[in-house]
């Protein structure tokens, strides 16, 4: 154990001058505060979870361990910062693709089950916002890992043309008791009593406000905003996410309407003609689109209608945000898979 | 790449404890192929990402060493998708056919 101590200020300095940290300070990983984390999981810290993409840097519990104490996470957090860096390494999550990209999302990590409310993890108001430490240091840990271990650094393997405020930290729980239908979790195949890590590439929520109470209405405004020419799912597919506010999703549930229900009206509805596509996306000009777009989909007749992702069942929801207020939000994604998983290191 | 710790900056974390968030040994798993001396009567790979100027960089390079070499051939591939990796069976193929292989990434 070190004899030499040092204060506070001169710590974080210090730590900046690894060139380890977002930014912002960082909690330094001393071997005595790592051990409790690597303690807490009854697990090897040597046991390796991942090599991250680009550089393929080995990411063993302890380096795992090491990057959560400098994000300022408890030791109890760790086995959800494991598992979203488990899920991000699934092959259709497309990681490498997620860290190089010019564009400009970045993994969002929603969690569901019983650990959210033991770890006090914010899926109610603000819960995109600052303000709970779980969430805020969970993203954080996640998003170190990526770039310490991954080696995803802005400007050289990460060329994201903007950066996203959600790479300093981008982690929610569902709001399971808000929502009127089954969670989340749930829905993808667990069971209740589970708890998970859903990882998704995700652009920052947009607001879709509606004050009215007519769910048809609603879903159409929440449909037109999905479909933009602009976004990016529009041209290459994979899966999205709605986040229904409970204002929203309990208006849709008194009306009768299913989550399957919700699901496919907005596959119906949010869609653009090939035209319209046509002019923009990635690449400009004539591309194979049909790599992409549904079968059902004729890309060399202008008046197809296009819809932003290839089945409903692309269409994730999840319900979260505060009450009273008449907002939901999308996340457009980048043509990924969520993947989500259980949570198995406790 | 990962970043370099000074042997300075090592000893004072090492005097405080202070256990490293990289893979310091994760840069030496990449290096760059042998140099090629001469082009001339090798095969040149071009792989290329589907995505318009990346086609158009690689088609002006490959038209560039062709004027100055006497190129063995030429083997030009996209991959399948511009946002994941080329697929094993693409990259082993390159690596057998080709001496050099030059790849696009342009946006």
């Amino acid at each position: 154990m070190s004899t030499v101590s040092i204060d506070s200020v001169s710590a974080a300095e210090l730590m900046y001058e690894t060139g380890w940290t977002d930014g912002l300070p960082v909690v330094p990983p001393t071997k005595g505060r790592v051990k409790e984390f690597t303690d807490y999981l009854k697990r090897s810290p040597e046991e390796l979870i991942a090599e991250i993409p680009p550089l393929g840097g080995k990411a063993t519990v302890e380096r795992i361990a090491v990057n959560a104490v400098m994000a300022g996470c408890l030791p109890e957090y760790l086995p959800v910062v494991i598992t979203a860096i488990q899920a991000m390494m699934h092959e259709r999550f497309n990681l490498r693709g997620v860290q190089c990209s010019t564009g400009i999302h970045c993994p969002l990590v929603i969690v569901n089950g019983p650990i959210a409310k033991e770890l006090n993890i914010n899926g109610g108001y603000n819960c995109f916002g600052q303000g709970w430490r779980a969430n805020a240091t969970i993203g954080r840990a996640v998003k170190l890992v990526l770039v310490n271990l991954g080696g995803a650094f802005p400007g050289e393997t990460n060329k994201s043309t903007f950066g996203h405020p959600g790479a300093y930290t981008y982690c929610i729980a569902e709001d399971e008791d808000a929502n009127p239908w089954e969670p989340f979790h749930v829905e993808a195949g667990f069971s209740s009593s589970d708890s998970t890590v859903t990882v998704y590439p995700a652009e920052a929520p947009h607001n879709i406000m509606y004050h009215a109470a007519n769910p048809r209405d609603f879903l159409t405004v929440l449909a037109d905003s999905m479909c933009t020419l602009g976004n990016v799912q529009m041209y290459v597919m994979g899966d999205t996410f709605v986040v229904l506010g409970p204002e929203h999703a309990r208006m849709l549930a008194e009306a009768g309407w299913k989550k399957r229900d919700v699901r496919q009206f907005l596959f119906e509805h949010a869609r653009k003609p090939v035209r319209l596509l046509r002019r923009g996306g990635p690449p400009q000009g004539d591309v194979r689109r049909e790599l992409f777009w549904p079968r059902f989909v004729d890309p060399n007749d202008d008046n197809q209608m296009v819809p932003v992702v290839r089945r409903p069942e692309n269409i994730n929801i999840v319900v979260a945000g505060g009450a009273g207020g008449p907002h939901s939000a999308y996340l457009p994604g980048w043509g990924s898979a969520r993947i989500t998983q259980r949570i198995e290191f406790r | 790449m990962t970043r370099q710790i000074s042997s300075g900056l090592q000893d004072r974390l090492n005097q405080l404890d202070i256990l490293y968030a990289v893979d310091p040994d994760s840069n030496a798993r990449w290096r760059p192929a042998p140099q090629l001396l001469d082009l001339n009567g090798k095969v040149g790979g071009f792989l290329g990402n589907r995505k318009h100027n990346a086609d158009e960089l690689l088609r002006e390079i490959r038209e560039m060493l062709e004027k100055r070499y006497e190129l063995g051939d030429t083997v030009t591939v996209d991959k399948f998708v511009y946002s994941r990796p080329a697929a094993a069976e693409i990259v082993d193929s390159l690596a057998e056919r080709c001496d050099f292989v030059v790849t696009a990434i342009a946006d």
